[in-house]
């Protein structure tokens, strides 16, 4: 990233975050927040457009021991 | 009064051993709770490790669950002395989560975790240290103070439940509750050489806990054994209306299983990603282990991991700084300069993240758990890595703070930890000898969703083989920091 991106960013932080901080605060997490992005992107394949995410708690008891019988709530 | 000795010997017992003396009036709960009182006055401070104690009252607590036993009472934890990270609400008590911002806050209600321990009988004797806002892998902590590690002071607690896993090791408590956000309960346990359960997400309710981000956090115990582990597990467990991502399916009675025996347990080892970084000497502890589990009849399987594990510990990272920043948002307009400089660079970070690649990240994860579950677990039944990929560090060589660089060394601490959060498993950090430098290390057990029994049942083979967990730090040695 270069100077100018971190001006930006600082302006982003102000505008839409309502946030003060200055540049050389918002250098590493900047860098940060754009390498996670860029990684998720190159190593995951793109999710289908048609498909809605299930309730997580929901996708993880269809993967336990069978033996776990549901004893209450809905989830 | 205990005398001194006494006091070390009483507070070097397990839970189980503790809770079976009192239930049988062999020692009363007094004596106990005073046991750890002493310690903590004497040791506290020399650790850093306790936010708050009310001595007067602990013992109060302690004398009426002496009278409960007399008149019959057997609730499974009466009258042993628990202590917990001072993020676990409970109302009218002072919880300051390891801030400056939320010292003094005074809760209006109490943790369910707290519930249920308090209906088993347990007593809650101390507020316990941890990482502001349980944002820190490290133990560091800019505001509130560093906990330090009982095995040597020099060396860090790992967080962010720093305070449970000094408390358990020093022998201040007999077990404590941590969170576990991307491995906050795993490398204090590691650190310290105690056990330590990251749980299933929706295991154990998270009403009147501190959030750090709803999507990945958990609660689980630390302890000194891995029966101890089992026993408050089961206790704590188990829906709650209160926290709507916990699950209704049932708690098993972990303590049935768990002398079964790694025996036909199909134990895997992962062939890529989780063992690349290893120093060659946690290598060797994680290679002795595995021998270990070999003697004792499990069937060792390679296995290789999807290549879409290694987004994952970034998207935990990103999920919860991401999460954390809307929390903080209003803390973070108004009172900057209130938090700790690491602190506040993480939630910077998460406050930057596009709104896109958070839920992008958010709606990934049944597809890579889905990968996962079908790679590892349909020829395992138990998935072993480390929980840290060398010895723990000292104080001053891990002290990134906020300087250039620090968000890519908390990344690649979180290697072997976070990618659980994200894929929501269980992982329970189980002690397996000491590095060159004295300090405790660590394997890492991972199970399917729910199914903790069978990480206590070859965690506990593991302990019951080596003796891994029955060390204990020795104080004496401590000086004032």
């Amino acid at each position: 990233m270069q100077d100018d991106d971190f001006k930006a960013a600082e302006a982003w932080m102000r505008q839409f975050q309502d946030m003060a901080f200055d540049i050389e605060a918002l250098v590493d997490p900047a860098r940060a927040a754009g390498r996670v992005g860029q990684a998720m992107r190159r190593q995951l394949a793109p999710l289908p457009f048609d498909d809605a995410p299930g309730r997580f708690t929901d996708v993880l008891e269809s993967f336990a021991p069978a033996d776990l019988a549901k004893e209450r709530g809905d989830g | 009064m205990v005398d001194g000795d006494t006091a070390a010997d009483v507070a070097g017992l397990s839970l189980v051993e503790a809770a079976g003396l009192i239930a049988k009036r062999k020692l009363s709960s007094e004596e106990v709770t005073l046991a750890c009182l002493q310690r903590i006055e004497r040791f506290g401070g020399m650790l850093a490790a306790v936010a708050g104690c009310e001595p007067g009252r602990a013992l109060d607590h302690a004398r009426a669950a002496d009278a409960a036993i007399r008149q019959g009472d057997r609730a499974p934890l009466l009258g042993v002395p628990l202590a917990h990270k001072d993020m676990f609400y409970r109302r009218g008590r002072v919880s300051a989560c390891g801030s400056r911002i939320r010292a003094g806050f005074v809760p209006d209600r109490t943790a369910a975790a707290l519930e249920r321990l308090d209906a088993a009988g347990a007593l809650d004797i101390a507020r316990l240290a941890m990482a502001e806002f349980a944002l820190g892998v490290t133990g560091h902590n800019e505001v509130a103070g560093t906990a330090r590690n009982p095995w040597n002071q020099d060396h860090v607690t790992g967080g962010s439940s720093s305070g449970s896993g000094v408390a358990v090791a020093a022998g201040f408590a007999y077990g404590a509750l941590g969170s576990d956000t991307g491995g906050s309960v795993r490398f204090p346990a590691a650190c310290c050489g105690v056990v330590g359960m990251k749980t299933t997400y929706g295991r154990v309710s998270r009403f009147g806990a501190m959030p750090l981000s709803h999507s990945l956090d958990t609660i689980g115990p630390l302890t000194r054994t891995v029966t101890d582990n089992a026993l408050m597990l089961g206790v704590i467990g188990g829906f709650d209306a209160r926290d709507p991502a916990t699950s209704g399916l049932g708690v098993p009675d972990y303590l049935a299983t768990i002398e079964d025996g790694a025996k036909g347990l199909r134990l895997g080892v992962p062939e890529n990603h989780f063992l690349e970084p290893l120093t060659p000497e946690v290598r060797k502890l994680i290679e002795d282990a595995i021998n270990v589990y070999r003697r004792l009849g499990a069937e060792i399987v390679a296995v290789r991991v999807p290549k879409s594990v290694a987004a994952t510990n970034g998207m935990t990272t990103m999920i919860t700084t991401t999460e954390g920043a809307a929390l903080h948002a209003r803390w973070m307009r108004e009172r900057p300069g209130d938090y700790g400089r690491q602190t506040l660079g993480r939630l910077v970070a998460g406050a930057l993240t596009p709104a896109t690649t958070y839920i992008d990240a958010l709606n990934r994860r049944p597809a890579v758990l889905a990968e996962f579950m079908a790679a590892v677990f349909d020829a395992t039944d138990v998935l072993v890595t480390p929980v840290m990929m060398g010895p723990v560090p000292t104080i001053a060589e891990s002290d990134v703070g906020a300087n250039p660089g620090f968000a890519q060394k908390i990344f690649a601490m979180g290697h072997a930890t976070r990618p659980f959060n994200y894929l929501g498993l269980p992982g329970l950090s189980v002690p397996m000898g000491f590095t060159k430098n004295g300090l405790p290390s660590s394997f890492q057990l991972v199970g399917r969703p729910f199914d903790e029994a069978t990480l206590y049942r070859a965690a506990r083979a593991y302990e019951r083989e080596t003796d891994s967990t029955r060390g204990t730090p020795d104080l004496s040695r401590l000086s004032r920091p």
